[in-house]
């Protein structure tokens, strides 16, 4: 008979004792009202001290922290000229657009919202990709090339998502990017989301934003040299990112379940 | 900067929003938080070599945090009293769109105000295990010791948080140095 301690009670309400142990807890409480209220309290007070932290963890780390931990990275990327290496972009809009006037570039090195992150109505943004989101199913089924209307529209310009190329990062994780177009099938935002391969998460590790018109650059976000093509490049070398895979490699890894 | 080492950057990148989760949680305040954990940052920085490959990057990180958050709250020791209490002012929104968030907010602030007035050995684990998610095992092996010892810990911790908050006049307006 397991003795109802506080330790093992506690033990008991965070799920960390062996199975069996845990079967002789649960039919102990059965007969003891008072086990189970000090249960009960110590599941609360380890919900509370969870949520009284969370906001922490979805307002932006400190810039200077970023860069201490980047060192010297943030000032020389050593760019990959991974425009080579992509593929043609399929899209024959592509061509009729002017170069983007203004770009903003979130860097997102890593997966979390440590910069100023894109307001969440973005199509993408910056983060953990949501399980059932349009993002996920783009990532998840989509051939490269192909634009894929969204059902609603309720992100900020964005009627389109298309993958623009898929590739390994240094880490060899499956990563692709991809942008959100508006309803003249002209690129908003660009981001690079990459696949955890232990869960098949996806995070949207950087996005780049580009706007039509020269927009003031806000707080939190590195205002990019010039075009697109600079800011995407940065994210890409910062990934490692050498070479796409080609269509058929793509197919392949997709028909798999990108294993 | 050889790869490996971009790699170790890149990851604690991604764990900065952790570390600072796990820094307040024993700090305190932001302020004091952000200082222990750009001193940590600096101190993990300059020993990348002795980081293992293969183990748990995030428990490493949160050992400097740690011993940092230490070394600085001994040598402000007569500091310490002002640097530990809870700045429960900038828990508070200041933004009227967020004005229905407040009296939730208040409520969270307390119960960090009700963490920090824990002794250090509790607070650690409370946050080691219950914020930051790792398994009684983990703390023991990371803290030198017992098991036991980490659950008893806790278990204190808990308890003294449960009856904290229970006790609405015995709370945070309580302890020294709080905005009643």
């Amino acid at each position: 008979m397991t003795r109802l301690t506080d330790e093992t009670l506690m033990a008991y309400a965070d799920g960390a004792l062996p199975e069996a142990e845990a079967a002789q807890v649960a039919s102990a409480l059965e007969h003891d009202a008072e086990a189970r209220a000090i249960v009960a309290e110590f599941r609360r007070t380890a919900e509370l001290s969870r949520v009284a932290f969370t906001d922490v963890m979805t307002e932006p780390v400190p810039e200077q922290l970023v860069r201490t931990v980047l060192g010297a990275e943030t000032r020389g990327v050593n760019v990959v000229d991974f425009a080579q290496a992509r593929k043609p972009r399929p899209s024959p809009w592509r061509t009729a657009l002017p170069l983007a006037a203004s770009v903003l570039l979130v860097l997102g090195v890593a997966a979390t919202q440590f910069l100023q992150q894109l307001p969440t109505e973005h199509a993408i943004a910056l983060g953990p990709v949501p399980k059932a989101s349009p993002l996920a199913e783009v990532l998840e089924t989509k051939p490269s090339g192909t634009p894929v209307t969204l059902a609603r529209r309720a992100t900020e310009g964005a009627d389109h998502l298309m993958i623009v190329a898929t590739f390994r990062d240094r880490k060899a994780r499956i990563c692709r990017e991809v942008e959100a177009l508006d309803q003249a099938m002209q690129p908003q935002l660009a981001g690079v989301a990459c696949r955890d391969p232990a869960n098949g998460d996806w995070m949207v590790e950087g996005t780049a934003r580009i706007a039509a018109s020269a927009a003031p650059s806000k707080p939190g976000y590195v205002p990019s040299g010039s075009d697109e093509k600079d800011v995407l490049d940065g994210l890409l070398a910062l990934l490692g990112a050498t070479q796409t895979l080609s269509a058929d490699e793509e197919q392949n890894l997709m028909r798999q379940g990108w294993r | 900067m050889n790869a490996t080492d971009t790699d170790i950057r890149h990851e604690i990148v991604a764990l900065l929003p952790r570390l600072r989760r796990f820094a307040l949680a024993l700090a305190g305040s932001r302020d004091l938080a952000d200082d222990v954990l750009q001193t940590a940052c600096e101190k993990a920085l300059g020993r990348l070599e002795q980081f293992t490959p293969g183990t748990r990057l995030d428990s490493w990180m949160f050992q400097i945090v740690r011993t940092t958050f230490i070394d600085h709250t001994r040598r402000q020791q007569r500091r310490q009293h002002a640097d530990l209490t809870p700045d429960l002012a900038e828990s508070l929104p200041s933004d009227a769109r967020i004005h229905e968030q407040t009296a939730a907010r208040a409520d969270l602030a307390i119960v960090r105000a009700e963490i920090a007035q824990l002794p250090h050995e509790q607070r650690e684990v409370l946050a080691l295990i219950t914020i930051e998610g790792l398994s009684y095992q983990d703390a023991a092996n990371m803290l030198g010791v017992p098991i036991g010892t980490i659950m008893s810990r806790l278990s204190r911790a808990r308890k003294k948080l449960a009856r904290a908050l229970d006790a609405p006049s015995a709370g945070p307006g309580h302890a020294e140095g709080m905005p009643q």
